[in-house]
């Protein structure tokens, strides 16, 4: 059974679980989650984890395509690890060759923030998320045009960073896509580009 | 197997050994291979019941609430898994087809308004056969337009013959994506309240990439609200297994949808978190209460990804 469950999880340093020498059997699954809803002119991102949301258009002052991105919760992250340190039940992030992780029981974890089982919850990995309300008229008035928001798991942020990601998606729109299928055209990019994760992207075109 | 306390559920290894004495009970009744073709989409059917679970509402007698008229959603984006040997049950066509259906049809102002921005070579619902798998799923509308097959895209109706002629012989279940428009109208919307911002157009796309397993899942609905409508998206990137990710993306919209219903005039950004926060509590207990008995069985459902596909239960003993 062992083996079986093994094989199914890659090792890979950019996954949030990562199996340590022995390996478990206690592995609960988990997930990040970056969620958004809009109504009229109200929109509300909730993010926990080190997916994504993004809001992107054509630059007013031509210097970022980036209009709003939510922060990551990754061990690396200074925020994240005041938190972290700030519990003593806490699991502390470490490091080595510059990768940051917490270990917990027998796995790593490469995300500071996420919805967890029972036991990896009380070590800090919370799922406790950002909240961002965002009056999207302001955003849409700061965009000359093309207003794109997109989420999207690591497996696209891996390979591409944000500016690429907004470039990309407003060009997209502007050749005649529609959201669907800018949403699909950034996942295969992600996969030419190499990534080794899952990608999962969504594309709400806003006007 | 369906306990409420974690700790009261069997494990997943004995759960194994239940499952492969009830597919061996089977074995005896029919032969292997008439159980087999029964079994595919059967399974497909029983993974896609886990994900949703039926939430009750929270009981509030002192406030009238009617849950009908309020928080209903409408998923923008679905998958469904077809049997392969039978018909979908679904008419498919692109727009502009000339089919010959009869005269009155009933549907044309559907159609004609799903399809009314459309691509050459986008495929939409038509009609749905009555009796015919789609229509018992009883999941479609006229005018869904068909997003893509397993984990390809495609260009016009006779495209998407030929990827559904050329899956894998073996594969008794067919897995097949469809979008549906937002009903508000935005344009009209747009008019009236020239200040508000409108929605586009919106889509998802999901891909397993080199990974053996796809851990991710998303939600893309549309809600009824008092206030309006409300356009709900959101990516989970699960580890572990999808357990996780498919609960939260079950769960999310249907705890939404009461939340809705209930706090009426709450704000949405208060709605949403304190739905999230419920979905992780209900996620962590490991269950959902629905008259005291367990609906979700998350111990199942991990037991099932920790095998891989749920084909292949047979193969280990």
């Amino acid at each position: 059974m062992l083996n079986i469950i093994i094989n199914q999880l890659d090792e890979d340093a950019t996954e949030g679980a990562l199996f340590a020498s022995t390996g478990g059997e206690d592995l609960f699954a988990g997930t990040t989650a970056t969620i958004a809803a809009i109504s009229d002119s109200e929109l509300t991102i909730l993010n926990c984890g080190d997916s994504r949301t993004l809001i992107v258009g054509d630059p007013v002052d031509e210097k970022t395509w980036v209009q709003f991105v939510t922060r990551d919760h990754k061990p690396s992250d200074t925020l994240e690890q005041e938190r972290l340190l700030a519990n003593p039940d806490y699991s502390d992030p470490q490091c080595s060759m510059g990768k940051y992780w917490i270990k917990i029981g027998d796995y790593r974890y490469t995300l500071s923030r996420s919805l967890e089982g029972s036991f990896v919850t009380s070590k800090g990995i919370v799922s406790t998320p950002d909240v961002y309300k965002i009056d999207l008229k302001d955003v849409v008035k700061n965009t000359k045009s093309n207003c794109i928001l997109i989420q999207a798991s690591d497996g696209l942020f891996d390979v591409l960073d944000n500016e690429e990601v907004a470039k990309d998606a407003v060009n997209f729109r502007k050749a005649g896509l529609d959201a669907k299928e800018c949403a699909s055209q950034l996942a295969r990019l992600a996969l030419k580009k190499g990534t080794s994760d899952n990608v999962s992207v969504i594309a709400v075109y806003l006007d | 197997m369906l306990q409420e306390k974690p700790t009261r559920r069997i494990s997943a290894s004995e759960a194994l050994k239940v499952a492969t004495e009830v597919l061996a009970q089977d074995e005896m009744e029919v032969s292997k291979s008439t159980r087999k073709e029964k079994d595919g989409p059967y399974f497909h059917f029983v993974m896609e019941e886990m994900d949703i679970c039926n939430l009750p509402l929270d009981a509030n007698p002192d406030e009238s609430v009617n849950q009908i008229d309020s928080g209903i959603y409408r998923q923008l984006h679905f998958v469904a898994s077809f049997d392969r040997r039978a018909s979908l049950g679904l008419i498919l066509a692109e727009p502009g087809a000339e089919l010959d259906l009869d005269d009155e049809y009933e549907y044309d102002e559907l159609w004609l308004e799903a399809t009314k921005i459309s691509k050459p070579g986008d495929l939409f619902i038509r009609d749905i056969v009555k009796g015919g798998q789609a229509d018992i799923m009883g999941i479609f509308e006229i005018g869904d337009r068909v997003a893509g097959i397993d984990q390809f895209e495609f260009r016009g109706f006779d495209q998407f013959v030929d990827i559904l002629g050329s899956m894998p012989e073996k594969a008794s279940s067919v897995v097949v994506h469809f979008d549906r428009k937002l009903r508000s109208s935005n344009a009209v919307n747009k008019k009236e309240k020239p200040s508000t911002v409108s929605i586009a157009s919106h889509g998802a796309w999901s891909m397993k990439g080199l990974r053996k397993a796809q851990e991710d899942s998303f939600v893309l609905h549309e809600f009824d609200t008092t206030s309006g409508k409300v356009l709900l998206s959101g990516v989970f990137d699960g580890h572990g297994g999808d357990a996780a990710s498919k609960s939260v993306a079950g769960l999310l919209p249907q705890m939404l949808s009461s939340e809705i219903a209930v706090y009426k005039y709450d704000t949405l950004t208060a709605m949403l978190e304190n739905t999230w926060n419920k979905v992780c509590e209900s996620y962590r207990e490991g269950c959902v209460m629905l008259d005291s008995s367990c609906v979700a069985d998350y111990g199942k459902c991990v037991y099932f990804n920790l095998i891989g596909s749920p084909m292949h239960v047979e193969h280990y003993h």
